[in-house]
């Protein structure tokens, strides 16, 4: 039962309907093709180069978005041998156009690691720019590779955006609003015409298809992930992967749940003023749990690649899990390990020895 | 969505230092105050912001309810020539920053932050506080609220174990605590003072002999390199796992649940720690923490 209000765009308006929401919104995020055939999200210089028919990109756009690599948290000045400080939260308004569903479900992960509910304890800078980042999604069309997001029910996305557009393959689109904002958003559209009802059944059909199209399926059911992997804590096959596993951290830096960062010092010159600002980090380095006397928490390769899928498939984030099934990790890691279909399948085959 | 976030979630107060004790030639204990006269309130350890340099989780160890608040800091000099950070950046660290420090200095602190050693759930037990080098550090901060209230408790230990005997950092709090026979007080030196074998902290574990497991709590704060043998000498008393107590220790960069850097399986040492019962340990499987 979809209670928002749907409407129909023709194929046409698209590009217009883009151009309008260029003019109106200061930044939009949308897929383009890159210069090695590949797609990105980036920030939109010309509608013409919007590509709805990404299969995937390699990085998501919810990462671009809400940690940008050296995103200033706190400045300071040194006044009379005392420090000012002050906070930095410079959100922008921008309109995410054609995020896929896992991303948006990854989105949700990120909600809940930044703290929406957590009143005085989230985070002001991403509730800043939660605040003023629009999503309008984009069913998937064709399950991008080494994808499984159907096994997580993360293939489609019933809330978290605000408007959610699929392709109806006869030259038009359904779009689903589902908030106010989204509302002002199709607004801005030059034509859209009233849903029949007919056209609720073709993308059911639609969803229901390329459902069935996933290329992978985790060896696992959802409901008895947790108990597999806490039985296969000390299984032979997290030392033999860190044998294999080269520490790049590819794997954490193309996820889109993954929020562990860094602070860093970027002090100015003469040392009297600076800022601390905010990037990625990776528990993929060993350097990451280095405490006082250089004990390392986790010291192994293999230690490191088991928390990496503890933490999306065993670890409370407030979600079903914080794997979304987008595939990112596959074919990132140069080592070809880091697939989670791979590992749980492996995990289950291999008896654990006692 | 809620929009009731803390804007100055990562923006440190400054605090001025009162006091500075040297406690040996590396630690250094500072005595703080907010030029507000705020007190702190709650927490296990706060957050020293250094500018430039960095920031680090320090823990308490005043009293709760003082007016001051202490931290004491033991100095590591980075390695010489080498710096770990792509930044330009003087050869310090912050604690070597923080004892760079002079009376009236201004340092900026974040927090406090983490769950404490609970003392007022434990009214009506035997505590003993099982401490190893630096961890006397934490270790004091419940030791000086039970003082407070010494009444309500029934046998109080100070076990503590710690390289030589000038290496006691609070040497006239414990002799203070000896002698009025406040607290049982009992030290053990890995090497004495005329260069012969000391023993551990574990040597010293049997004087709680006699107290009924029901009633005893123990509080385990050190390096974590003590805790295995800690535990298998407590295993004979029994004691239940609600019971027993560990200061855990992450590294951490936000202090506030965000960073994952302390994170031991489903806990964040931040602010599901940095105290756990060993019950905690075993129901959340945190087999990470031990």
């Amino acid at each position: 039962m979809i209670k928002n209000t749907c409407y129909i765009l023709r194929r046409e308006v698209i590009p217009l309907w883009i151009k309008a929401l260029m003019r109106e919104n200061e930044e939009i995020l949308a897929p383009v093709a890159t210069e090695n055939g590949k797609f990105a999200f980036e920030h939109l210089k010309d509608a013409k180069d919007i590509r709805l028919d990404y299969p995937t990109t390699a990085l998501s756009p919810v990462q671009k978005v809400f940690m940008p690599a050296g995103e200033k948290v706190v400045s300071w000045t040194k006044e009379n041998g005392k420090t000012v400080f002050k906070p930095d939260i410079n959100a922008k308004p921008i309109v995410i156009f054609g995020m896929h569903p896992y991303d948006i479900h990854a989105l949700k992960v990120w909600d809940d690691v930044m703290g929406v509910e957590k009143g005085l304890l989230a985070d002001p800078a991403y509730l800043a720019q939660r605040a003023e980042t629009a999503v309008i999604g984009l069913d998937v069309l064709a399950p991008p590779p080494d994808s499984f997001c159907q096994s997580l029910g993360t293939h489609l996305a019933r809330d978290g955006f605000d408007i959610m557009l699929t392709d109806l393959r006869d030259g038009r689109y359904f779009a689903e609003v589902a908030t106010r904002r989204g509302i002002i958003l199709l607004y801005t559209a030059p034509h859209y015409e009233p849903v029949k009802a007919k056209d609720y059944l073709l993308r059911a059909g639609l969803r229901e298809k390329v459902a069935e199209q996933y290329p992978k399926t985790l060896p696992v059911p959802l409901s008895e992930l947790k108990s597999f992997l806490e039985s296969r804590v000390n299984h032979p096959y997290f030392d033999e992967v860190g044998k294999l596993c080269v520490g790049c951290a590819k794997c954490t830096i193309v996820c889109p749940t993954c929020t562990c960062c860094n602070i860093k010092e970027e002090p100015a010159l003469d040392g009297k003023n600076g800022s601390r600002v905010r990037e990625c980090d990776s528990c993929q380095l060993a350097c990451f749990t280095k405490q006082a006397g250089n004990v390392i928490a986790r010291k192994t390769p293999g230690a490191r690649f088991r928390h990496r899928v503890f933490d999306k498939f065993v670890y409370d984030h407030g979600y079903v899990t914080s794997c979304v099934g987008c595939g990112r990790c596959v074919s990132a890691c140069p080592a070809n390990i880091a697939d989670p279909v791979k590992t749980l399948t492996l995990l289950k085959e291999e008896v654990p020895h006692e | 969505m809620s929009n009731c976030a803390n804007q100055h979630l990562y923006v440190p107060r400054s605090a001025q230092i009162l006091a500075i004790e040297e406690l040996t030639d590396k630690e250094k204990r500072f005595v703080l105050k907010f030029d507000d006269g705020s007190k702190l309130g709650r927490g296990e350890f706060i957050a020293v912001y250094g500018p430039g340099i960095g920031e680090a989780p320090i823990s308490l160890c005043s009293s709760p309810s003082d007016e001051t608040f202490e931290i004491a800091v033991r100095r590591i000099d980075p390695p010489e020539g080498r710096h770990d950070e792509a930044y330009v950046q003087t050869l310090m660290n912050v604690t070597t920053y923080i004892h760079s420090k002079k009376v009236g200095d201004y340092l900026d602190i974040r927090g406090p932050f983490g769950r404490e050693f609970p003392v007022h759930e434990l009214k009506g037990k035997n505590i003993a506080v099982i401490v190893g080098g630096i961890g006397l550090f934490p270790g004091v901060r419940p030791l000086r609220e039970i003082a407070e209230m010494r009444e309500d408790f029934k046998r109080v230990f100070v076990l503590f174990g710690t390289r030589t005997p000038q290496e006691r950092y609070f040497p006239k709090l414990l002799d203070e605590w000896n002698e009025s026979k406040l607290f049982e007080v009992h030290e053990a030196y890995e090497r004495l003072a005329n260069g012969e074998r000391g023993g551990f902290v574990t040597g010293v574990i049997d004087t709680i002999e006699g107290c009924k497991p029901e009633e005893t709590a123990v509080y385990i704060v050190g390096p974590s390199v003590m805790f295995k043998p800690v535990m298998a000498s407590l295993a004979k008393y029994n004691l239940p796992d609600k019971n027993i107590y560990f200061s855990l220790e992450r590294q951490m960069r936000c202090c506030v649940g965000r960073c994952g850097h302390c994170r031991v399986n489903d806990s964040l040492v931040c602010v599901d720690g940095p105290v756990f019962s060993l019950q905690e340990i075993k129901e959340k499987h945190l087999w990470e923490a031990l």
